[in-house]
């Protein structure tokens, strides 16, 4: 389509929009929160239930039974990586198929659709926050002490992955509009993401396999090494990739953003 | 409201403006599912014309009726009208921050109980979540439906989904009200209830209201002006009861009545 078209509303209320826009993310990702957990009469004790039942599978199968030894306190680094990496899947398929599952938001005024796929990560993420106290239990039981000197700088580690997925959510949500294949993509993706980043295995394990490379291209492998290095370890993130990260975080957030915002005036079309 | 002044900007006086405006929809190859198939030629060519072209200009204040039968294009007119769908060609140009559109089956997520349903809708009017539920009583009385205010939306027959939601956008101090064929579900005793807070809302508060309808008697009740659809072009306009006249006197197909001879 060539010509002009354009639907405007009146100018000089982008900052005010922008805070409806937040207050409605807020409202959205609160309401979810209180249908999943709130309701369920464990209510938020489920957010603990299924990284625990992963662990102790995993503590199982990975570290007695295959004997992987991924360094340090196994436990613990499964933990942490069960949490970070769940949290990314779930934010990234979330987000993808955001666009259909608020179908009932988008044929409303008052909503920018940019929202879903933020909605959907920030969903993802106070999962995340929530669990992050059975680190520390985790770390106190097994007889560790816990790195307060480092601790704040998970912080802004995790704002990047939140922008990470944000951005990647962007470009796949875009696509999804168009192409239904991309969810179901998407599924097996972080699937495979959930074997290829070092959860249950560290990049020493690979050392010398010629594999060493699933590192280097995997964004979320530094973020996963670097929340360990600070939440759990003690020590300081690998600065330098975390850098490469923020630059790949940047670049795809202004990408989807774009992409997004193009298939967003028409989506009530297609969903 | 607290944070929603009037742009004072804009004094064209109008509420909508549709300049030359044309939309068509995709009719997509396999099932109407968008998928890898649909990027080649053939699942993409079909296009579906609903607005073919349409100059119109809604005052502020005051109601205005669209009439026209089904697959008119009514309903695509008043989308355009507030972003819910973009124009495949010409402008919309939305003189309000906050349109507010009220149509049957969009917007409703069945898992939420009515209060929390009409607190989004308050919510995505322009209020905020305090303001929403310091009217919380009002709008649970407004919709009459009782305890099942607090049970799901998917329990609600069609009636009690349209009471809860235009209940909630009665007191949201909606300025620019859209609303899609809902009156039609509602029965006689919520229908007046309706057309009496949409006039005094018009009256004391200048809001302005489009609507649409199948049936002349609610749009010679509210609208002063009216506005004819077919085939997605304006077939008349002008003074709602000159419009009525007409469109009432052609409304039945004549084809439909032969059989009755």
């Amino acid at each position: 389509m060539t010509t002009t078209a354009s639907f405007t509303l009146p100018r000089g209320s982008s900052r005010q929009h922008f805070r409806r826009q937040m207050e409605i993310t807020r409202h959205l990702i609160g309401q979810r929160f209180d249908a999943q957990y709130r309701r369920a009469s464990l209510g938020v004790l489920w957010v603990w239930a299924e990284p625990m039942t992963r662990l102790v599978v995993f503590v199982l199968v990975f570290e007695k039974a295959l004997q992987i030894r991924p360094g340090g306190n196994a436990t613990i680094y499964l933990f942490v990586g069960i949490l970070f990496i769940r949290s990314a899947t779930q934010g990234l398929n979330m987000a993808t198929t955001s666009p259909m599952s608020n179908s009932a938001l988008i044929n409303l005024v008052g909503v920018d659709r940019r929202i879903f796929p933020v909605v959907a990560v920030g969903n993802a993420f106070v999962d995340l926050i929530l669990s992050i106290p059975v680190i520390f239990i985790l770390i106190i039981v097994q007889g560790e002490t816990i790195p307060f000197h480092t601790l704040p700088l998970s912080i802004p580690i995790m704002a990047l992955q939140f922008e990470l997925l944000v951005g990647a959510g962007f470009v796949l949500a875009a696509l999804n509009v168009r192409i239904r294949d991309v969810t179901l993509l998407v599924n097996t993706l972080t699937t495979m993401l959930f074997y290829l980043t070092p959860v249950f295995w560290s990049p020493e394990n690979i050392e010398g396999t010629g594999f060493e490379w699933i590192v280097d291209v995997n964004p979320l492998a530094p973020l996963l090494l670097s929340q360990r290095d600070v939440l759990a370890w003690g020590e300081m993130p690998d600065w330098g990739a975390l850098g490469i990260v923020f630059v790949i975080a940047t670049v795809l957030l202004i990408i989807g953003w774009k992409m997004y915002t193009r298939v967003s005036g028409t989506m009530a079309d297609h969903i | 409201m607290t944070e929603q002044p009037l742009p004072v900007h804009d004094d064209s006086g109008l509420a909508v403006e549709l300049i030359d405006v044309h939309k068509h929809y995709e009719r997509l190859a396999n099932g109407g599912i968008p998928s890898l198939r649909n990027l080649g030629r053939e699942g993409r060519k079909a296009e579906h014309w609903v607005i073919n072209g349409v100059n119109i200009s809604i005052p502020r204040g005051g109601a205005t009726g669209i009439v026209g039968l089904n697959g008119a294009g009514k309903s695509t007119l008043l989308r355009l009208m507030c972003g819910v769908t973009a124009p495949s060609r010409g402008q919309v140009i939305c003189h309000y921050a906050n349109p507010c559109l009220l149509a049957l089956g969009a917007g409703v997520p069945n898992v939420l109980t009515g209060r929390e349903y009409a607190t989004t809708l308050g919510i995505l009017a322009g209020l905020d979540k305090t303001e929403v539920l310091d009217r919380m009583d009002k709008i649970k009385e407004f919709s009459g439906i009782g305890g099942a205010f607090d049970q799901p939306v998917r329990t609600y027959s069609q009636g009690m989904r349209m009471r809860v939601g235009f209940a909630a956008v009665m007191h949201c101090d909606a300025e620019f009200l859209l609303i899609d064929e809902v009156l039609a579900v509602g029965d006689k005793d919520f229908k007046a209830k309706c057309m009496v807070t949409l006039q005094r809302l018009i009256a004391t508060t200048g809001t302005t209201v489009v609507f649409t309808s199948h049936s002349a008697a609610p749009v010679r009740k509210l609208c002063e002006q009216a506005l004819w659809i077919e085939g997605g072009l304006i077939k008349m306009d002008g003074d709602a009861d000159e419009v009525m006249d007409v469109y009432e006197d052609l409304d039945v197909n004549p084809d439909l009545l032969v059989n009755e001879d």
